[in-house]
């Protein structure tokens, strides 16, 4: 390629800033990416950091460590943290890197509101967990905020929510920005049908963000003007609706569900077809498919309610829309299945996650279709078998997707290529301890055991106790993420300007120069 | 059609009346304004409907919110659109340099003497983007402020190697390896 | 025929699971209500359901892993990128599926809120953190905390073996007493926050919302004691406030409300003076006596 080359003689007198200036004023969408995917990494490793307090907590039955308040606040606090701190911005940090290359733009639409969406985040996680320094400890009401529980928190209850505002608006000026790039700033040639799936379902994405995070940032609104100005929205105690928030919640809390798996799809849709050297099967189909679950995803809503006491018709409505959205994503699960037929397959690190993800997220599709039939929800709800459920589609769902996306980009990056053995090392032990961790707790939630319980009966020891392990050994292992990362930003291999020349990559990232060029595309390149 | 990058042409003859090198500034700018339009309508509709759900049950705080969050839409389609209206063409002749901006106000161009003409990259500072200017005697024309960082720094270096500094004036023929990348796919 | 086929060869299936997953820590209980039952019989449908799927498609996908390994020398077959009969099929076989679980779902949600003809109304009052029972038109109500001994084992740095206390978390001192073969309603509702009542057997779990009433019903067919918990976060001692059915013979539920009423009485002459509405009646301590 012409332009490759011709780039790397500019490389030594690219004129950077540097210093905290280069990180606090970035307007350059790979500095800001790169902030968000460290930043993401460390609310991981805290939001984990929570989950194993959680797990040593229950490895055993009695309270051995922690008063159950506080146990409540780890739970909120994790839950939070892992949703708006991590699994979010890694996303929105992927994003940020891969879409103006994917789609050949110089940089995102409007960098200097990227700035701003990223640095917002330190600021509401230093509220969401000073609040845990404040009398009365951090939130404890769960992440779902329902009144009139909410309501009876101390001073962490205003700094969670407006810690939540500006998470919101975070993630609302993230989507507005990917939004107009992908609309805007897209390569002359590169028309919506020849748009990387990553973009496909990040504009999706940004589109279900747009629609449902005014609905969020109201619903805590009239909480906070419910508890301080004596506003009746959802307080019963003046005639409120505290359901009506569950609706309001959800309405906005299913879509979010969709916003933390379709950017996974997406990148799942890049590395399969990458590492089985052919063309992703149906890619219209997958756009198709892309947008149903998000149409769905705001009819299905009161599905997370079913015990709030709804109509029969309104239990009917749901438990069949819920129902079909099994459709559009075994639409998925079958394309990419069909994508590896008569392929010709290796397992590099990123496909070994990727395939991790096609299994461990279609288990969890499978309980998630077990959780949509109304009566056995019944049984399920508030259970740990909902805990297994959720899990499932978002570790080695969301998380697993993410981590396949590093290791595939991650020599794009930093022009190393990382340590191979320690990465399938790290994919082993991921793999085997995230279902260690959460397969036993399928059993828990079916024997009977409830969700946000600190404590509990003695029937539940053994499966606690084999997923309190499993949790450990995830935990430890993801330091080797770290230390593969760490090693190949620092060392390695020179990674070529095709990474994965061996296999098929399709995408315009890969006819940059590796690392890519602090600009990208001088010249739009022509996509045939 | 809407087209981006930089583009190059040359000129063999005429070289006393005629532009030797010229450079067309051009940003990517893939929504036509119609598009535009439909799509903050389709984002427009979804939140509104939903809000105008919540008002009807008397849950008015979503309003406002969904209300700022279009503005801000609006607002960055707005600006991001604004790339469609600006050209800007750099003419560098033998002896003179024109600057010819389109933008949405209109057309202005602006002539500086080659061997005074300087090229001038103007760190950020604080929360100001770079700039590029061409200067002499006092007077100074800014080039690209609507490229990205990047951007604006490649072209700074070119337009130094073509611009030269004081009497150190480059030759413009034959095109250097840099000029023909820009040639090289177009 | 096939039918028969297929019934036995599910059947097969079935018996190869080990008889510990129907009753056990493993799996959901089939419970001792007719609804409790069904609820069993539909969870272990759609999850058969959703074992055949897996194993059409993980074994595709094991399939395609093993087979077209680049190592042996796979080619990839550039040409399949597109087919819409196969992806025609594989929208419309799930559709397919999905409604023929959706029917008996439905049959079962209609039957779940059916409500009438109750025999025994309680209304079921939640509170941070103990539940209250009211039997209406019956004059009994109380209230129901953890045992005292699960109580004092739970507290931080206790010191007891918590594998030694008796149906630890899962013991309160005043049970909700209910004769066996007799269709309870419950009305329930919250005092303070949102609790969720479920007992697993009765595969009964329905919210007390303050400000709402809920109902849910169940017929228990078999004399016993049904434990369940709080199934929403109410607060620091959500895991803290389980409920315990008695179920008892119809007569000896008779006697055992008759005892309750007497008490009650006496209770409300005693606390006249005081003039209070003294919901709370002495420990029903006759339940326990009654088995």
């Amino acid at each position: 390629m012409a332009h490759a080359d011709t780039h790397a003689h500019d490389d030594h007198h690219e004129h950077k800033p540097s210093g905290i200036g280069r990180w606090l004023f970035a307007t350059n969408h790979k500095d800001i990416g790169t902030m968000y995917l460290v930043f993401a990494l460390g609310m991981f490793f805290l939001g984990g950091a929570m989950a194993l307090l959680i797990r040593l907590e229950l490895f055993k039955p009695g309270m051995q460590y922690f008063d159950p308040q506080f146990y409540n606040s780890l739970v909120t606090t994790h839950a939070l943290v892992m949703i708006f701190g991590a699994v979010m911005p890694a996303f929105v940090g992927l994003a940020n890197w891969m879409i103006p290359m994917q789609i050949g733009a110089p940089d995102m639409a409007l960098p200097r509101m990227n700035n701003y969406s990223f640095w917002i985040l330190p600021f509401a996680f230093t509220l969401l967990l000073s609040s845990f320094a404040t009398a009365g400890g951090g939130p404890a009401g769960g992440w779902t905020l329902y009144p009139p529980l909410s309501l009876q928190g101390g001073t962490s209850f205003p700094l969670t929510i407006f810690a939540i505002h500006l998470m919101g608006a975070s993630s609302i000026m993230g989507a507005i920005n990917v939004i107009v790039t992908i609309m805007n700033m897209r390569a002359p040639g590169m028309t919506l049908l020849k748009l990387p799936l990553f973009c496909w379902t990040w504009l999706i994405t940004a589109y279900l963000l747009i629609a449902v995070m005014p609905v969020l940032a109201g619903a805590v609104t009239m909480l906070l003007t419910d508890h301080f100005f004596g506003t009746s929205f959802f307080n019963p105690a003046g005639g409120g609706d505290p359901v009506m928030f569950q609706h309001i919640f959800w309405f906005f809390g299913h879509p979010e569900v969709y916003i933390l798996i379709l950017p996974a799809f997406g990148i799942v849709s890049e590395i399969i077809p990458t590492f089985s050297r052919k063309p992703l099967f149906g890619y219209d189909a997958m756009v198709y498919a892309t947008a149903s679950i998000a149409f769905l995803s705001f009819i299905v809503w009161a599905h997370h309610m079913f015990t709030v006491g709804m109509p029969l018709a309104g239990q009917m409505f749901f438990m069949l829309s819920t129902m079909l959205i099994a459709v559009p994503t075994g639409v998925k699960v079958f394309n990419w299945t069909t994508t590896m037929w008569r392929g010709s397959l290796s397992f590099e690190p990123p496909m070994l996650f990727a395939l991790a993800f096609l299994f461990l997220f279609t288990i969890g599709g499978f309980s998630g279709l077990m959780l949509a039939i109304a009566p056995a929800d019944f049984q399920y709800q508030d259970t740990y078998f909902v805990v297994a459920h959720f899990h499932y589609v978002l570790v080695p769902g969301a998380v697993f997707a993410i981590m396949a996306g590093v290791y595939f980009w991650l020599p794009k990056w930093t022009g190393h290529m990382y340590d191979m053995a320690l990465a399938k090392w790290h994919f082993w032990l991921s793999s085997i301890s995230v279902n260690v961790l959460f397969f036993p707790q399928h059993f828990l939630g079916l024997a009977g055991m409830p969700r946000r319980i600190p404590d509990y009966n003695t029937q539940f020891t053994d499966w606690n106790m084999v997923s309190s392990v499993g949790g450990l050994v995830f935990g430890v292992s993801q330091l080797l993420f770290v230390w593969v990362i760490v090693k190949c930003v620092s060392s390695g291999e020179r990674a070529t300007d095709k990474v994965w020349s061996d296999a098929m990559p399709l995408g315009l990232e890969w006819t940059l120069p590796s690392p890519a060029p602090y600009h990208s595309f001088e010249d739009a390149p022509e996509v045939k | 059609m809407p087209h981006n990058g930089a583009t190059e042409s040359h000129s063999h003859v005429d070289v006393a009346t005629r532009p030797l090198r010229r450079i067309e500034l051009l940003a990517n700018c893939s929504l036509s304004a119609r598009d535009a339009r439909r799509l903050f309508a389709l984002c427009a509709g979804s939140a509104l409907t939903v809000a105008a759900c919540c008002v009807a049950n008397g849950y008015w705080p979503v309003l406002p919110f969904a209300g700022l969050e279009l503005v801000l839409l609006g607002f960055a389609l707005a600006v991001s659109l604004k790339r469609r209206h600006y050209v800007q063409t750099v003419d560098i002749g033998e002896t003179g340099i024109t600057i010819t901006t389109r933008d949405s106000h209109g057309e202005r161009a602006t002539r500086f003497s080659r061997h005074w003409a300087k090229v001038t990259l103007r760190d950020p500072r604080g929360w100001q983007p770079s700039r590029l200017l061409i200067e002499s005697h006092g007077r100074a024309c800014e080039i690209g402020a609507f490229l990205t960082e990047e951007r604006r720094r490649a072209l700074g270096r070119r337009l130094s190697a073509l611009v030269g500094r004081g009497s150190d004036l480059p030759a413009l023929e034959p095109a250097g390896r840099e000029d023909s990348r820009d040639c090289g796919e177009q | 025929m096939l039918n028969r086929k297929f019934a036995s060869v599910l059947g097969g299936l079935l018996a190869a699971v080990p008889a510990f997953a129907y009753e056990s820590s493993y799996n959901m209980p089939v419970g001792v209500t007719p609804i409790s039952r069904e609820v069993h019989g539909l969870h272990m449908l759609i999850f058969w359901v959703c074992v055949a799927i897996a194993v059409v498609v993980f074994g595709a996908m094991i399939y395609s892993i093993w087979k077209f390994r680049k190592s042996t020398g796979a080619v990839a077959d550039q040409t399949l990128t597109h087919s819409t009969q196969v992806e025609v099929v594989w929208t419309v076989i799930p559709v397919l599926i999905l409604i023929s679980m959706a029917i008996p779902a439905a049959k079962t949600l209609v039957k779940m809120e059916d409500t009438r003809n109750a025999e025994l109304t309680v209304k079921v009052i939640g509170y941070q953190w103990k539940w209250q029972y009211d039997y209406l038109g019956k004059g009994v109500a109380f209230f129901s905390t953890l045992s005292a001994e699960s109580n004092q084992a739970r507290q931080l740095d206790s010191g007891v073996d918590v594998t030694q206390v008796k149906d630890y978390l899962l013991d309160v001192d005043h049970p909700l007493v209910v004769p066996v073969d007799t269709k309870v309603r419950l009305l329930l509702t919250g005092n303070d926050v949102i609790h969720s009542w479920w007992v697993p057997d009765f595969a009964v779990k329905k919210d007390a919302i303050p400000g709402f009433i809920n109902e849910a019903w169940f017929k228990a067919e078999k004399i016993g004691r049904y434990t369940g918990q709080c199934a929403e976060l109410c607060g620091r001692d959500h895991g803290f406030m389980p409920i315990v059915v008695q179920v008892l013979s119809k007569e000896a539920f008779a006697t055992w409300l008759a005892a309750q009423q007497e008490a009650a009485k006496a209770a409300a002459a005693a606390a006249q003076p005081a003039a209070t509405t003294a919901m709370t009646t002495p420990a029903p301590a006759s339940a326990a006596a009654a088995l």
